[in-house]
């Protein structure tokens, strides 16, 4: 029969409201009892009275705050990178779609799931009819991974603190959050970071090497007329020829990752990330082999982001979804070796 | 607590106290020290609040509501003062120390808790409409303050100027929609529950619907006069007699006529008394002497043989006032009563509505002249001090109980019947019907 109505839309398929009675609504709804028993014992009817007034203090108190969540969004902004283990800071946004009433005393409430729960709570004083307030809120996500949205939420005790009724949304989203930053000793970047890479050389590129005397055959774009003007005769700017030194970070064989308890796994995987980091900040290219599949080395901000993703959902009994390649000529680096020499 | 909320919050508090500090003033049953204490220290306390010069000790403040509190279980249980005005004694003294002292944000929210029970206990001593328009104006400011007192429940550093026009115009709307359901629900309630409860819910299971004559159970001051019940109740307050517990009987008659200074029966025919306006009331309180004793002249172990009562009755299907047995003198809210010739005391035919009392009476009865022939024989003996002159008629029933519509005229008669016999002179009947009563105690309370 439920399930007839609910397929006629009888019911909400699920209850955007909830109510919760605080300890000051308890002792409301005890006073009504008692003073409403002690009119019936009595017949005073001043207490008929007063318990008149407290019934209709409760029933206000139901009216006023489903108007004050009426017309009600929430919304966030999250920051583009977000680590396990280091703060973070959301903004939360509160909608009100209301013609005339402000909404006043809100609790907004995101909260998300995943390897360990993780919630936003911003509270509002006001925000008035047709008017939008934001929080800036601070969290700290426990573990690396991706948190799918468990519930969004607004509450409010207002007017008279005698429940809390809170509106629920119907959301989806979820969020990613990298492996946290390792916090060992520091990684030499032996075969993997600067000291890996070839001395300068002069070629083209974007940074700067030096100047020299203007030759025949140089290119007049490349004459510093600064300097020529300081030093009096024509020179030209020399660029650093750019060289990327490729690493291809190896999480092979995959047994030796599947036998880490879960503790110590985490904190390879926060080594590879760092490391991975490390690398690309340092210029060179990185990229990952695991299970015979190959991320082929890259330097740029989107490598960055496929790597961190790839160790954010990092699980050493799932394949990783890039196709079984060879690993080309790029230096392979065994993290787990590596991490373990250091740990 | 700096924030615009705070202080908003702290002024609408004080408000709210005084609001149901107003309503309870308003009752006119405070004594008069708790009413001129609160007019002087209220606004005392609140210019100090204005000037931030109340100071925080809670110590003193703890013992201040517990010396309150003793005080009152002392006048309650030793003094036994009326528990409905020693309550709202207590409540205005620990309203007035928690004013007295700088305040938390806890504190104000028991400020709020103390003034609803001080709204409680002053309607179960109003009287009159004005209780009304303090209810209402109590809804108002009771409604803006949980509204604020929510709102501070989280940290509120500072607020925008125009989410403070928002807070207002909110609120403020909240309070007045509060009111006018409170205005609704309590009427709706105040007019219809009190008709409907009394067959419905007034049954074995609370009380008897219908009880008849007088009981010492009932609480007369916890409720005003609201609609005629035919329950008679009734309370009586005693001293302790001097050498022994008293085990005298309620009893009453009536005279009909109080002329200010002298009592006389008057016929059925004659004018009811009209009620005296003095200063715009038409109450005031009065000393009626019954009996003239000359304690000088009694022996020195009857002296203190007095009992002092004060007596709460309302809601009476008869106009007797109940006192001992011999009532000496009566001082009451009324501009007369009338006396019976066997002394007993009664309120004037229109006089209804709650009365309250004190009567000071003979534990022993007087020596009665009982006949003419008896007067004469009284006039050549030695003066008694307890000999009060009666007339023979006082040994008649009383003419108020008597007539058939009286509502205790049948269970007189019927009580007559038993004891005595028409036979009997008037005096034999009043001595078998003054034993009976004696005997059986549940006659004499259920006369």
């Amino acid at each position: 029969m439920n399930r007839f109505l609910l397929k006629l839309g009888f019911f909400p398929k699920r209850r955007s409201r909830s109510l919760k009675f605080t300890r000051l609504g308890w002792t409301a709804v005890a006073l009504a009892f008692a003073v409403g028993l002690g009119a019936l014992n009595t017949g005073n009817n001043l207490l008929y009275l007063v318990f008149g007034g407290v019934l209709g203090l409760i029933l206000t108190s139901g009216l006023a705050s489903e108007t004050n969540l009426r017309g009600l969004d929430v919304d966030w902004i999250v920051p583009s990178e977000t680590w396990a283990g280091a703060e973070a800071r959301v903004r939360l946004l509160v909608r009100n779609a209301k013609t005339r009433a402000a909404s006043l005393g809100l609790d907004a409430t995101v909260s998300w799931e995943g390897r360990a729960p993780l919630s936003w709570h911003g509270r509002f004083l006001a925000v008035p009819a047709k008017s939008q307030r934001h929080a800036d809120v601070l969290f700290t996500p426990p573990a690396r991974g991706n948190y799918a949205l468990n519930s969004v939420s607004i509450s409010t005790e207002f007017p008279f603190g005698l429940f809390r009724k809170t509106k629920t949304f119907e959301r989806e989203g979820s969020i990613l959050v990298f492996p946290g930053l390792w916090k060992g000793a520091g990684i030499p970047m032996t075969g993997a970071g600067p000291e890996a890479r070839r001395p300068t050389e002069r070629g083209e590129g974007d940074s700067f090497w030096g100047v020299r005397e203007f030759q025949p055959g140089d290119s007049l774009r490349r004459v510093s007329w600064k300097a020529a003007a300081r030093v009096g005769r024509l020179v030209v700017t020399e660029t650093e020829r750019e060289t990327a030194d490729a690493v291809l970070l190896s999480f092979d064989p995959a047994g030796a990752w599947k036998s880490l308890p879960p503790r110590e796994l985490e904190d390879a995987v926060s080594f590879a990330a760092t490391l991975a980091c490390r690398l690309l900040e340092t210029g060179a290219a990185a990229g990952i082999v695991a299970a015979g599949r190959v991320l082929p080395p890259e330097a740029s901000d989107r490598q960055k982001f496929r790597l961190l993703t790839f160790l954010a959902l990092y699980d050493p009994d799932a394949d990783p979804p890039w196709p079984i390649g060879a690993p080309g000529t790029a230096r392979r680096v065994d993290v787990l070796s590596l991490w373990r020499s250091l740990r | 607590m700096n924030s615009p909320l705070e202080s908003w919050l702290r002024r609408s508090v004080w408000t709210l106290a005084g609001v149901a500090l107003a309503c309870l003033l308003a009752t006119r049953e405070l004594p008069l020290p708790t009413v001129i204490l609160t007019l002087t220290l209220f606004p005392v306390f609140l210019f100090f609040e204005t000037r931030g010069r109340l100071r925080r000790m809670p110590w003193l403040e703890t013992t201040g509501v517990l010396i309150f509190f003793a005080a009152s279980a002392a006048r309650f249980f030793v003094n036994r003062e009326p528990f409905v005005v020693v309550v709202a004694d207590f409540l205005v003294a620990f309203l007035l120390v928690k004013c007295a002292f700088q305040k938390s944000r806890g504190d104000l929210a028991q400020i709020v808790g103390l003034s609803f029970f001080v709204l409680l206990s002053a309607s179960t001593l109003a009287l009159d409409f004005t209780y009304l328009i303090g209810f209402f104006l109590y809804a108002a400011a009771a409604a803006w303050t949980l509204c604020l007192l929510t709102l501070t429940r989280g940290p509120v550093e500072s607020v925008a100027e125009t989410d403070r026009a928002a807070v207002l115009s909110r609120a403020g709307r909240v309070a007045w929609t509060t009111v006018v359901t409170v205005a609704v629900l309590g009427t709706g309630v105040f007019v219809v529950f009190p008709r409907l409860s009394y067959t419905v819910f007034r049954g074995d299971f609370l009380r008897p619907a219908r009880q008849t004559g007088f009981s010492e159970t009932v609480s007369l001051e916890e409720s005003g006069r609201i609609f005629r019940s035919p329950r008679i109740a009734m309370r009586v307050e005693s001293s302790l007699p001097v050498g022994g517990a008293w085990d005298g009987k309620l009893r009453g008659a009536t005279l009909n006529h109080f002329d200010g200074s002298n009592w006389s029966a008057r016929g059925p025919d004659d004018p009811p008394p009209a009620l005296r306006r003095q200063r715009g009331r038409t109450l005031l309180e009065s000393s009626f002497q019954i009996f003239h004793v000359d304690r000088k002249l009694l022996p020195a172990t009857d002296r203190d043989a007095f009992l002092f009562q004060t007596i709460h009755l309302e809601e009476l299907d008869t106009p007797l006032l109940f006192a001992a047995p011999w009532v000496q003198t009566v001082r009451l809210a009324a501009p007369a009563v009338d006396i019976g010739p066997d002394y007993s005391v009664s309120r004037p035919p229109r006089f209804r509505g709650r009365v309250s009392y004190r009567a000071l009476s003979l534990l022993a009865p007087p020596n009665l002249a009982v006949s003419s022939r008896n007067r004469g024989a009284m006039k050549n003996s030695a003066p008694n001090p307890l000999t009060a002159v009666a007339d023979p008629r006082s040994l008649q029933l009383p003419e108020t109980l008597t007539r058939p519509d009286s509502p205790l005229a049948a269970r007189i008669r019927q009580l007559l019947r038993r004891t005595v016999s028409r036979s009997d002179p008037p005096d034999a009947k009043i001595e078998k019907l003054t034993a009976f009563l004696r005997a059986d105690r549940r006659a004499a309370f259920n006369v």
